[in-house]
């Protein structure tokens, strides 16, 4: 009966405080859950996240939080414990407000929906039609991902809808922007795949990661000992370069640095790159001015699986395959590359 | 729909999900899983699609916030800008101080002209003449305010300087040679018979150079153009009385201050006012002691007001005075000059036609035209000829007149002695034309045009002058009221043909108007109050 009366029980103005037996009976009944979150954070959460116009309970605030930061370690790394302090941190980072919204939407309140659709069925549906390049499709787009959001799939029994996922870490936009992307990905692979027989490609080549020629192994293995040495950043500049041929401006849009600095890392990368690899080569056994001749060979004449060395994936990028700014970008003509100066 | 890339429902755990992907576009990874993401975004195409695919458009996009390049403060645009602004800040300087030194100038040159002025117009300007009476009053009641202010402060204080209201406080100078020099707005040693006479003299004598280096009328006056009507404007009328016998030096002065086109600066002003106070000062003091109020002088004959409104009266510039009967009401309060006549022909070579046509605007502004003779001097197309010169003899009596044209090309003589006169008249580029046997009686006034011929002024053409002449009679009451006058001084002018006497005006503070041809006898104007 008690819990009956503290989960309904909806704070009637930001101002209100909690009783000292509801925020006991809260503190009881959220034990397992909400241990890391007192009820002053609670209540501070609450008011900052304005869910009561989102027709979210303190409880089912509690839970939503309880649940994301025991997800996320409460931004601490995988092992690490969060005191106070910090899970009061990382839950004042957040973006409290559009995720008390995202997590209303999740339990269906119509307060919830209505803002959420007043505030960014346009921006997703610009964003849609941006995406595919074509008004009709962005249309089915966005629709299809209103009907996904809203929960329309079931699993076990159960309404799932994507936007519990969303952790409030970065905007809500930029979330549906990006699971706007995972779908037309996907809608595009399956479309792609749904070719007709008539119009499959003969089989290609064998497997791209044959055996090099025997020159050029030694240049393949300093390539890959080089390029596996590199941060994860210098790698992420040189795939998203020279294999996604994105733009600087785009590669310094994903990173938030100016484009200017990207080309600048380029360059200085693609320097240092190809002094470790001449070293490598050395290393390998070349002198030094064998090393200097095999980095001089023509790329058109090496065949060495770049991206394999590069990374996992094995697939070419999507922006290569299709999409709208694909379309602009040269295909891929091999696996072979050079590490040009970006220009 | 793909397992792989369903949000939040990786078949593949290794690939972030989609708030994860969007967190780390947004910067708002921590810096574990920011490192984390980018490392799996490094050999993963489909998440580097999915996140450039994501992307705003740019113009969303908030820009970094680039750190503003730092600038040194020594740089050559720098340096750039600081010589433009010395430069500005200098040109402005010199500039300014120009503009104040121009300002000065004006202000102490602005009485030069009016000297000229005095000497090339030809004809007075009637209007002005009569408005000149408001303006001596205007300026004496501004020289008395300039007085009270040096006054104020702490300057030598007029001895017994009347404070009676409406009457001017200012000491009036004795000028005995202003009649023949028109100089008499700069008389040269008078601050130290004025501190000889007991008169004020401020210590500090400071006169702004351009009044002490004025030249004087009379010698060597620096030329003026052909005066224009906008030079007149403001200066003719004082030049005009300045020139004349009923000179206030005082009123000179200060309308001179007041007609300056630029406003003099407060302290120049001042000292102006104090050379006017200072000019001041008689030769000889008045039989009473007292500071002049008002003077005027003609020929020699001086009239004076002191501070108790008495009048005096002087035959010999003011070396000894007269007292003059008290036949009016109220108070004296001004003296003034009328009427003059033409001087001898002897006296030509000394005077200037201004000097002795200026009398007579003064004159014209109490007294109806006497018999005299106008005209206009143009050339054979009709254009008139300014400057130029027009000789007025008078055989019978031995006189002659010489005037000037002005800028309209007309000349106007004063009254002139009825007679059979010659007119000649030349100017540069132009033949010199002769017109004689002009009669002019008794109130009567001629109208003589004379067309000159280009030619060489040696060359002289004679005409006729019984077909030139029109006839313009006018009443002339002042004359006859002169030729009833019985003073010796007139009846010997009359004996030797020259009617160079002036008629004396008085003004009283209950408006009376006193006129007296000799400077003794007085009776109320005909139409004085």
């Amino acid at each position: 009966m008690q819990y009956r009366q503290v989960v309904d029980s909806t704070p009637q103005s930001e101002d209100v405080t909690l009783s000292l037996d509801a925020a006991s009976v809260l503190a009881t009944f959220t034990e397992p859950r909400t241990s890391a979150i007192s009820p002053e954070l609670l209540h501070e959460l609450w008011t900052l996240a304005d869910a009561k116009s989102c027709s979210l309970s303190v409880i089912e605030w509690g839970e939503a939080l309880s649940t994301l930061g025991a997800r996320l370690n409460y931004g601490r790394p995988p092992g690490a414990t969060a005191d106070p302090s910090h899970v009061a941190a990382f839950y004042r980072a957040l973006r409290l407000p559009e995720l008390a919204l995202a997590t209303a939407c999740v339990l269906g309140r119509e307060a919830a929906w209505e803002r959420f659709i007043a505030l960014y069925r346009t921006p997703l549906l610009q964003a849609a039609i941006a995406m595919t390049g074509s008004a009709t499709l962005g249309h089915d787009l966005a629709e299809s991902l209103y009907a996904e959001l809203y929960g329309l799939s079931e699993r076990e029994g159960q309404r799932r809808s994507p936007l519990a996922s969303y952790s409030g870490r970065g905007s809500l936009l930029g979330w549906l922007r990006t699971t706007l992307a995972q779908r037309h990905v996907d809608h595009h692979r399956r479309t792609y795949r749904e070719k007709p027989l008539d119009d499959v490609d003969p089989p290609s080549s064998p497997d791209p990661t044959i055996a090099s020629p025997a020159g050029n192994t030694v240049l393949t293995e300093a390539l890959a000992v080089t390029l596996r040495g590199r941060t994860p950043e210098e790698r992420f500049l040189l795939a998203a370069y020279y294999l996604d041929r994105q733009t600087l401006q785009q590669i310094g849009q994903i990173l938030r640095v100016h484009e200017a600095t990207i080309s600048r890392r380029l360059k200085s990368l693609g320097a240092d790159v190809r002094k470790q690899l001449l070293k490598n080569l050395q290393r390998a056994g070349l002198d030094k001015r064998a090393a200097q001749e095999a980095l001089g060979t023509d790329p058109r004449d090496l065949e060495i699986n770049l991206r394999a060395l590069l990374q996992t994936s094995q697939s070419p990028p999507f922006s290569v395959r299709a999409g709208p700014k694909a379309a602009a970008s040269p295909p891929e003509s091999a696996v072979t590359t050079s590490l040009s100066d970006p220009q | 729909m793909s397992e792989l890339l369903q949000s939040g429902h990786h078949a593949d755990p290794v690939h972030p999900d989609a708030d994860q992907l969007s967190a780390f576009a947004e910067q708002a990874l921590s810096a574990h899983e920011y490192q984390e993401t980018l490392a799996h975004l490094a050999q993963c195409s489909h998440c580097r699609g999915i996140v450039a695919l994501a992307l705003p458009p740019v113009d969303e996009t908030p820009q970094p916030l680039l750190a503003a390049p730092r600038r040194s403060w020594f740089s050559g645009w720098n340096l750039a800008w600081s010589g433009t602004a010395a430069a500005a800040l200098a040109s402005l300087a010199i500039v300014v101080v120009y503009l104040h030194q121009d300002r000065l100038r004006h202000s102490s040159l602005a009485m030069q002209p009016q000297i000229a002025v005095v000497q090339q117009q030809a004809e007075p300007d009637i209007a002005d003449a009569e408005r000149a009476p408001l303006r001596q009053d205007f300026a004496l009641r501004s020289a008395r305010g300039a007085l009270r202010q040096d006054q104020k402060a702490g300057r030598p204080e007029a001895p017994q300087a009347p404070a009676k209201p409406g009457v001017a406080g200012g000491p009036v100078a004795n000028l005995p040679q202003q009649g023949r020099n028109a100089s008499p707005l700069f008389p040269t040693a008078q601050p130290a018979s004025a501190a000889a006479n007991g008169g004020p003299m401020p210590a500090p004598r400071t006169y702004p150079d351009a009044i002490l280096n004025a030249p004087l009328a009379g010698t060597s006056a620096p030329a003026v153009p052909a005066a224009s009507a906008a030079q007149r404007s403001s200066t003719q009328t004082v030049a005009v009385q300045a020139s004349g016998q009923s000179i206030d030096s005082a009123n000179v002065a200060l309308n001179s201050v007041m007609a300056s086109p630029s406003p003099a600066p407060s302290d120049e002003k001042a000292k102006i006012l104090q050379y006017a106070y200072l000019s001041l000062q008689p030769a000889n003091p008045l039989p009473s002691g007292l500071p002049t109020l008002s003077m005027t002088a003609a020929n020699h004959h001086v009239l004076a007001l002191d501070a108790h409104n008495s009048l005096f009266f002087s035959e010999d510039d003011g070396q000894h005075w007269r007292p003059v009967p008290t036949q009016w009401s109220g108070h004296a309060v001004k003296v003034n000059v009328s009427v003059s006549r033409p001087r001898p022909v002897a006296d030509l070579p000394q005077l200037s036609s201004a000097a002795v046509i200026a009398p007579l605007a003064a004159g014209a502004a109490t007294a109806p035209p006497s018999p005299s003779i106008h005209g206009t001097v143009t050339d054979q197309t009709g254009a008139v000829i300014p400057n130029a010169t027009v000789l007025l003899s008078n055989k019978e009596t031995q006189t002659a007149l010489s005037l000037k044209t002005d800028s309209s090309g007309r000349y106007q003589s004063p009254s002139l002695v009825p007679g059979t006169y010659q007119l000649e008249a030349e100017a540069p580029g132009f033949q010199k034309r002769l017109l004689s046997g002009i009669a002019l009686a008794a109130n009567q006034s001629l109208q003589s045009n004379l067309t000159l011929d280009i030619g060489a002024a040696t060359q002289t053409v004679t005409v006729n002058s019984a077909q030139s002449q029109q006839k313009a009679p006018q009443t002339n009451a002042l004359s006859g009221m002169l030729d009833k006058s019985a003073s010796p001084a007139r009846k010997k002018a009359r004996a030797t043909g020259v009617s160079s006497l002036p008629v004396f005006e008085m003004l009283t503070d209950t408006g009376e108007r006193w006129i007296s041809p000799d400077g003794l006898t007085w009776k109320p104007a005909p139409n004085s109050p």
